[in-house]
């Protein structure tokens, strides 16, 4: 009970005595470090990203904030950098094949535990968001690890990292769906079935038409998950299967230039699109609660 | 008697079916839970298994049994020190993700709708975008002839060495993990009722108990599970403390990092994730009682 001691004293030193108001000084002391911790903790989200699309924008090879002026020339050179593949052909593909399948099986997780009656539901919701609990860099670890069996040499690296992603985004999807489905009412599914719909086909027909924004959102979800997964990918990457963000990690390593700004701004672009869209369909609450 | 009867012939029908009742009822959760089973449990099972093999330079695995790579880890002084790094920065960062987020996420959700909106995109956009690209805002703001230099050289006329050291790690770290903590308050604090705190006024509290006796003490699980997360995911980070920290501050996960990429040392970075774990876990069970206990929370949900 220490603290609720300096709390009582705290505040009967900001009100003078045991008043029912702050003395006034104290309220303006307070709205300042309020405001104060406000204004930092915004800028430290938001800076790092306004800084990243201004120096995409320099016309020069230098990297000076504000811009000197503003010039496309970066964006251009994305086009025939070294960006550009791993951007299309490794990052685009996989982050499609991983939204796929993770809201396929969130889907049927879900709807086996929000519409059967599940015993031990709490410890099986526990098992289907324990991706979310376990460290990725563990994840990514045992799964590198497992993965490199002789026997599955014949699997590309893609397929791995498919493999890597679904794992870490089937929580999100399996979330989304849970709300989802928990917002359709069970007496249209009930009446489909009693009109000769066949379970599965009530379920096409009825549930998930009705719980689409839902689907669709732990569908963008995972999409970007898998998008900007720098951490599974670290370890599962090779060759000319390198993601877009391990691709950047590494170029950071040794440089920094425009060119890895316009790169990293188109990912931004791509990623408040889709976010913007989340917005739309489920609210930022909703995803963000659910993430 | 008749309840007897169709009990009897209830059982008579159910019984022989009652696996492939089970499986109808219950067959869309198969693919999803094998899926986790194959692709996450077992192999964390199977990299713990290994850490207790010896490392060969040829096979990377010899299958001889030895427990050198925890003695390495829990005695060598090097290794000491860095557990004990990695623990201190996760606390510190986990304690500024605090302080600078339980404003935010109050802020949000005591807000107008349309400011709410604007703010929760603001937490909610960095957090999707990647750490990465957010990381090379910040290697930009503090590289040498970054930003921040230009402005002191500017108008101080001297520059820092503001990037590869802890600061600039912990910075980057605390960036990266705030929405972790903004996100859960803000859903906590918008589910308190609205008349209690003007009933704890009305009863002869001022602003400052009132706060802390009814909204802070309701939001602690929200408070909770956000450090939660922000600790669990600072002592394994890895991609942060490569770029904004120098070779110098290695941290648990940079060593996994490297053994498992770098080295191919399969048994010894198992281990060193394995006591990772372990002491992560432990850690966050500490917490977790210590502020149930302390703050008389008894409900969880």
């Amino acid at each position: 009970m220490g603290l609720m001691a300096i709390m009582s004293v705290l505040s009967a030193v900001l009100t003078g005595r045991n008043s029912r108001s702050l003395s006034a000084p104290a309220v303006v002391a307070g709205r300042a470090l309020y405001y104060g911790l406000l204004g930092l903790a915004v800028s430290t989200l938001v800076l790092p990203i306004i800084i990243v699309i201004g120096i995409s924008l320099n016309p020069t090879q230098s990297q000076a904030f504000p811009p000197s002026g503003i010039s496309l020339r970066w964006y251009q050179e994305f086009l025939v950098s070294p960006f550009f593949e791993p951007f299309f052909f490794v990052s685009l593909p996989i982050a499609i094949a991983t939204a796929t399948i993770s809201t396929v099986l969130g889907i049927l997780a879900a709807y086996v535990v929000v519409r059967r009656d599940v015993p031990f539901e709490n410890e099986v919701v526990m098992y289907f968001i324990s991706p979310l609990i376990i460290p990725p860099a563990i994840i990514a670890l045992a799964l590198m690890i497992t993965l490199n069996f002789n026997f599955l040499n014949f699997v590309p690296t893609s397929a791995k990292l498919v493999v890597g992603h679904v794992v870490i985004t089937i929580p999100y999807t399996f979330l989304t769906a849970m709300t989802a489905i928990e917002s359709v009412d069970t007496e249209l599914v009930e009446g489909a079935r009693n009109l000769g719909a066949t379970k599965f086909q009530a379920f096409r027909k009825i549930t998930l038409p009705l719980m689409k924004s839902g689907v669709i959102s732990g569908f963008l979800l995972a999409f970007i998950l898998s998008f900007t997964d720098s951490l599974v990918a670290l370890f599962l990457s090779s060759g000319s299967s390198t993601t877009l963000p391990v691709e950047i990690f590494l170029f950071l390593q040794y440089e920094s230039s425009p060119l890895v700004a316009a790169t990293a701004s188109v990912q931004i672009l791509l990623v408040l699109v889709l976010v913007v869209l989340i917005g739309r369909l489920i609210g930022f609450k909703a995803a963000a609660v659910s993430s | 008697m008749l309840g007897a009867i169709t009990d009897f012939t209830d059982d008579l029908v159910g019984q022989p079916n009652r696996v492939s009742d089970w499986l109808d009822e219950y067959l869309p959760a198969v693919p999803p839970a094998a899926y986790l089973l194959i692709f996450l449990i077992l192999p964390i099972l199977y990299a713990v298994y290994i850490s207790f093999f010896e490392y060969s330079a040829t096979t990377i695995i010899s299958w001889n049994f030895t427990l050198e790579h925890y003695e390495q880890l829990l005695f060598d002084s090097f290794y000491q020190g860095l557990l004990w790094y990695t623990v201190r920065l996760s606390i510190i960062v986990s304690a500024f993700c605090v302080i600078l987020g339980y404003p935010l996420g109050y802020f949000i959700a005591t807000t107008t709708p349309l400011r709410r909106q604007l703010a929760l995109f603001a937490v909610f956009l960095p957090l999707m975008v990647g750490t990465v690209v957010r990381i090379y805002g910040w290697i930009v703001l503090f590289a040498t002839n970054g930003v921040i230099n230009t402005v002191l050289q500017d108008l101080l006329g001297f520059k820092l060495t503001l990037l590869g050291n802890t600061l600039s790690v912990t910075i980057g770290l605390i960036g990266v993990y705030l929405p972790l903590v903004v996100l859960p308050v803000y859903s906590s604090i918008e589910d308190i009722p609205d008349s209690l705190v003007p009933a704890a006024r009305n009863l002869g509290a001022n602003q400052l108990q009132a706060f802390y006796k009814v909204t802070f003490r309701l939001s602690l699980p929200g408070l909770l599970t956000g450090t939660i997360f922000v600790f669990v995911l600072t002592m394994n980070s890895i991609v942060t403390p490569d770029l904004l920290g120098g070779r110098t501050d290695l941290t648990m996960g940079l060593m996994i990092y490297d053994n498992a990429v770098k080295s191919l040392n399969w048994p010894f970075a198992s281990a060193v994730g394995t006591v990772l774990t372990i002491t992560t876990t432990a850690l966050v069970y500490i917490y977790f009682s210590f502020v149930r206990d302390r703050m008389g929370v008894s409900e969880w949900d």
